[in-house]
């Protein structure tokens, strides 16, 4: 039966573009990993990604926006996996082994949703060694960036946060090297670490930043082992404007520091996925 | 493994149950695509057979030759088909070896077993007139015959006599 769901679902299948919304870019990637990327930019105060109150002022203005960038691809009426920013949503995660049950979970993340549970888009993600990273979203505020999307006239595919798109894949990639590894996504405003043990989701969180914090950010990645008191060395990994001033400045082994735009690369994964 | 956080619409239910629809659509299509045919291989099976056997019904049970004592050439038994109380054909069959004289030979007997008004129609050829007139005899005096009627008699060109008798058995009380 799975099998031939999987097939149906196969046939349904179609190439699938992807759009990322943030506070000053709005940024597409063309279908069938085409690797087309277009750009757009924002103007002040149009989007301001936080989680209870609406984030867009104006979904026309956006929307123009958002299918000016997707016709650049040649998107327009195509599927689109969309990436709401990371400030819009909130995240929990339980560690592996705590086998909490649907409602514990669901309690959980309600405690750290600053809105009634019932106004809340959610989901949770298990990790292949037994966490769970909880997220969840108003529903208000989804739906203002998914009405975006859909005034391009695209259907939605993929919905999830910035920064959680790659966190699935680093977590699955755990099968390789053994030991604590911290990835570092760093935006304009803000910057996700998330941090794996032997490939296990065990921290992440989403914090502002100021474009001169990076100091800040070092001492907490070197802060990590000795709060968990493991001995091992520390690999981290840091993708994003400052990346490789920040590896200049952090104790840890950096294994790979890049300034490039981490967004294209969360869109890539999110559309690898293909249709949910 | 799920690869990752959904926070899209709720793909509900409409759907899902499409699309298992269509799954249950295909696998019952498949599944009764392997019936039919498994069927339609029976039936060419059961066709060739009843073929076979109409084609060995065909033939003559017996050939008529002057010279047998008793034999029948033609059976014919109109099935009552849906009624319990018929009588068994092979019932009608055991009258008729009952009343059957020497050197008669049956060109064909019709067996008609309904219940309510069983018979049977009887052809048959001999070479003398007193073996017709004798199978007539014995079939108007069985116990379980009503009434016989002799539907044509006559003589052929080879000189042997030829009788067609109908006998209407005396109706079975329902059991």
């Amino acid at each position: 039966m799975a099998i031939t769901m999987g097939w149906l679902d196969s046939l349904y299948s179609r190439a699938v573009a992807g759009v990322a919304i943030t506070r000053r870019r709005v940024v597409a990637l063309g279908a069938g990993g085409s690797g087309v990327i277009a750009t757009r930019a924002v103007p002040e105060g149009l989007v301001e990604p936080q989680p209870v109150t609406a984030n867009v002022s104006s979904a026309s203005q956006l929307g123009q926006i958002v299918a000016e960038a997707l016709d650049e691809v040649s998107a327009v009426g195509s599927g689109v996996a969309l990436l709401v920013p990371d400030l819009a949503v909130s995240t929990t995660l339980v560690a592996a082994g705590a086998g909490a049950s649907r409602r514990e979970l669901v309690a959980g993340l309600a405690a750290v949703l600053p809105y009634p549970m019932s106004e809340a888009r959610t989901d949770f993600w298990r990790g292949r060694r037994g966490e769970v990273l909880g997220a969840g979203i108003r529903s208000t505020i989804v739906r203002q960036f998914e009405q975006v999307v859909e005034a391009a006239d695209c259907r939605l595919g993929w919905v999830d946060g910035t920064s959680l798109a790659r966190i699935p894949s680093w977590a699955r990639s755990g099968d390789g090297p053994s030991g604590k590894e911290v990835q570092i996504q760093l935006y304009q405003a803000h910057y996700c670490l998330s941090v794996f043990d032997d490939g296990e989701l065990t921290d992440l969180r989403v914090k502002l930043r100021a474009p001169a914090e990076l100091a800040e950010i070092a001492r907490e990645i070197e802060r990590i082992p000795k709060r968990d008191g493991d001995t091992r060395p520390v690999a981290a990994r840091m993708y994003g404007p400052g990346a490789s001033e920040l590896a200049a400045m952090s104790a840890v082994t950096t294994v790979d520091a890049s300034d490039r735009d981490p967004l294209p690369e969360a869109l890539q994964a999110l559309v690898a996925r293909g249709n949910p | 493994m799920r690869p990752g956080i959904y926070l899209g619409p709720r793909r509900g239910g409409l759907d899902r149950i499409v699309r298992r629809l269509a799954v249950v659509g295909v696998v019952a299509t498949l599944a009764h695509a392997g019936w039919y045919v498994r069927t339609e291989l029976e039936l060419r099976e059961l066709r060739a057979s009843l073929e076979e056997r109409d084609q060995l019904a065909r033939v003559d049970v017996l050939p008529w030759t002057p010279d047998e004592t008793r034999s029948l050439r033609h059976l014919v038994a109109v099935s009552a088909s849906g009624a319990p109380e018929a009588l068994a054909a092979t019932e009608l069959l055991s009258l008729l070896e009952d009343v059957l004289p020497e050197s008669v030979t049956v060109v064909s007997a019709t067996l008609t077993p309904a219940a309510d008004d069983p018979g049977l129609v009887v052809e048959a050829l001999a070479s003398r007139q007193q073996d017709i007139s004798d199978l007539e005899a014995r079939l108007a005096a069985h116990a379980r015959v009503e009434r016989t009627e002799v539907l044509e008699e006559r003589r052929s060109r080879d000189g042997s006599f030829s009788i067609r008798v109908q006998a209407r058995l005396v109706p079975q009380a329902p059991r």
